[in-house]
């Protein structure tokens, strides 16, 4: 008997989980995404605070193991400088915490749409606006592997840019009023769409191609005052090999125009949280193109040339579009052309 | 006075059989079964996975029991006046735990199987386990302190190890009373990420019928 009784005992019974699910706490900090950035600008505000019509919205996306979407939650803020808490109730286990903050507009998607949230394979984050969008374009995204249990039931979600930033300088823009109708500055990026792998972590998307087809800065000589430096920020994904071709429009003696490129291409590799500086010496047609996060502002190499070949074939404007011919090396083509529609 | 009165009612309650009686049969043993219920007092221990310390709630049960005493006290005693036992029990109870003013209740089966050494002829030292299949647990979901427990599938089971006290007089050559006092301490979680074990403190009372005596 007391061996049965032993027995029994041993055998002890292992019962079977039962569901435990809490009360977990998230907060969510959109401050990060331009934080790094705040030093670069001219006031702080151009970039922490955000038009009256429009919001920073987060959405917050939490995801199983197998990848499906358990619980979301979204709040729209006023700007960067407030937080998200939410609380989400989930069952313990581990999981994948994916945060997304983009700018919108009267409630409504502005340069960005979220869709395909049902699943971390499927959630992609797109652009649906094909203008410029400035400060407004900016996208912060923050992942976490998480676990939900008796000791952990509050979860910090940082965020960071998924992007970088770009700074575009023009300096005495109206030098040329009356020559240059516009200007715009092209890339062979540019940003398209953000997927994301198992852990989170986001993917830049891009059409990418040789060509200078994507617009991310245009402006009018008009619109400036005389010695005047113009600045403007733009929000770029982290892709590499990128390169940046400056054009402009130019008055021709027919009424039209004559569309133009400059002979120096810049190629970087744009990476995230980074400041990227372009400035345009516009009475001198020079340019530049700096990464100002690194030590010591680092010009990016030009290298034109690298791009010469493509222009003629894939650029949609002829050969003779351009003003003159390269005088080789990175150097302005043909100044004295423009001067001399500006006298 | 009052100490006399104390010792004289020990003296009776200890004693009681210890004399030659007038013997049916002369069988060694003696079976009975009968009726039972019992009121206690539940426990539910830390639980670490979750850091929940339960506070002692009611428990019931009721059911049958089944007891068997062998062996004569003297060569006077009648059969089943001995030394050893062995009971065996068949139960339906409630068993509850506390975390503030929310009650987790478990509803089981339960069957102790136990052996009795008596010490005297009325008292004896129970010792042995008790299984336990728990049948239903309400509430389906506990909710406490931002944290909901699927208690509605805790239908697992337990062996418990049990001792205790107990004590039978005649009633008449028919029957006879039993109380006991016992302690049941749970070996299993109740679930595998639920490590909280409950363990009871129960009084019971048995009406036997002797069945072969």
């Amino acid at each position: 008997m007391c061996l049965a009784m032993m027995a029994l005992i041993m055998s002890s019974c292992k019962n079977e989980d039962i569901s435990i699910s809490r009360e977990v706490s998230f907060e969510v900090t959109p401050y990060e995404v331009i934080n790094k950035w705040i030093p670069y600008v001219l006031n702080e505000s151009s970039l922490t605070d955000l038009s009256s019509n429009n919001q920073l919205r987060i959405n917050l996306l939490v995801y199983d193991r197998n990848g499906g979407l358990i619980a979301s939650d979204t709040k729209k803020l006023k700007d960067y400088n407030e937080n998200m808490i939410t609380t989400l109730e989930l069952s313990h286990g581990e999981y994948t915490v994916v945060a997304i903050s983009d700018v919108i507009e009267n409630g409504n998607d502005l340069c960005w749409t979220i869709k395909g949230t049902e699943r971390l394979s499927t959630l992609m984050i797109e652009k649906i606006s094909s203008v410029i969008n400035g400060e407004e374009a900016i996208v912060g995204i923050g992942n976490a592997k998480i676990m939900v249990d008796a000791d952990h039931s509050s979860h910090h979600v940082e965020m960071r840019p998924a992007g970088a930033l770009v700074i575009v300088k023009d300096s005495n823009m109206k030098y040329w009023e009356g020559v240059v109708s516009r200007s715009y500055l092209y890339s062979t990026k540019l940003n398209h769409a953000y997927t994301f792998n198992d852990n989170g972590s986001y993917v830049p998307n891009s059409d990418e191609n040789l060509t200078f087809n994507y617009r991310i800065h245009y402006n009018y000589p008009e619109w400036m005052q005389p010695n005047f430096i113009y600045w403007e920020y733009h929000f770029i994904q982290p892709f590499g090999n990128t390169a940046f071709q400056w054009r402009m429009l130019v008055n021709n003696d027919e009424g039209g125009v004559d569309e133009m490129a400059h002979n120096d291409t810049y190629q970087a590799n744009i990476k995230e949280s980074n400041v990227y500086e372009f400035f345009f010496d516009w009475p001198n047609l020079e340019w530049t193109l700096k990464d100002l996060t690194a030590n010591g502002k680092t010009t990016i190499g030009g290298d034109c040339g690298v791009y010469a070949g493509t222009k003629k074939d894939n650029m949609h404007y002829s050969e003779e579009s351009f003003i003159g011919e390269s005088l080789g090396g990175c150097q302005v083509i043909n100044k004295e052309a423009l001067e001399a529609i500006l006298k | 006075m009052r100490k006399h009165l104390l010792f004289l009612l020990l003296t009776a309650l200890c004693c009681n059989g210890l004399f030659a009686q007038d013997c049916e049969d002369d069988r060694p043993y003696r079976i009975a079964i009968g009726p039972k219920v019992g009121l206690g007092m539940d426990m539910g221990s830390h639980s670490k996975l979750e850091n929940l310390d339960f506070q002692m709630g009611l428990g019931y049960q009721f059911g049958g029991v089944f007891h068997a005493h062998f062996g004569r006290r003297s060569e006077l005693s009648c059969g089943g006046t001995g030394l050893l036992g062995v009971q065996i029990e068949a139960m339906y109870g409630g068993r509850s735990v506390k975390l503030d003013d929310a009650t987790l209740t478990t509803n089981c089966i339960e069957v102790p199987m136990l052996a009795q050494l008596y010490f005297t002829p009325n008292v004896a030292m129970l010792a042995g386990v008790t299984a336990v299949k728990i049948v239903g647990t309400t509430p389906s979901q506990l909710h406490y302190q931002g944290a909901t427990y699927g208690t509605g599938v805790i239908k697992g089971g337990d062996v418990m190890i049990t001792a205790g006290l107990a004590y039978k007089t005649s009633i008449n050559e028919s029957s006879s009373l039993m109380i006991d006092a016992r302690y049941n301490l749970g070996m299993s979680p109740l679930a595998g990420n639920f490590d909280t074990k409950i363990s009871s403190m129960m009084l019971s009372f048995a009406y036997l019928f002797n069945i072969v005596k």
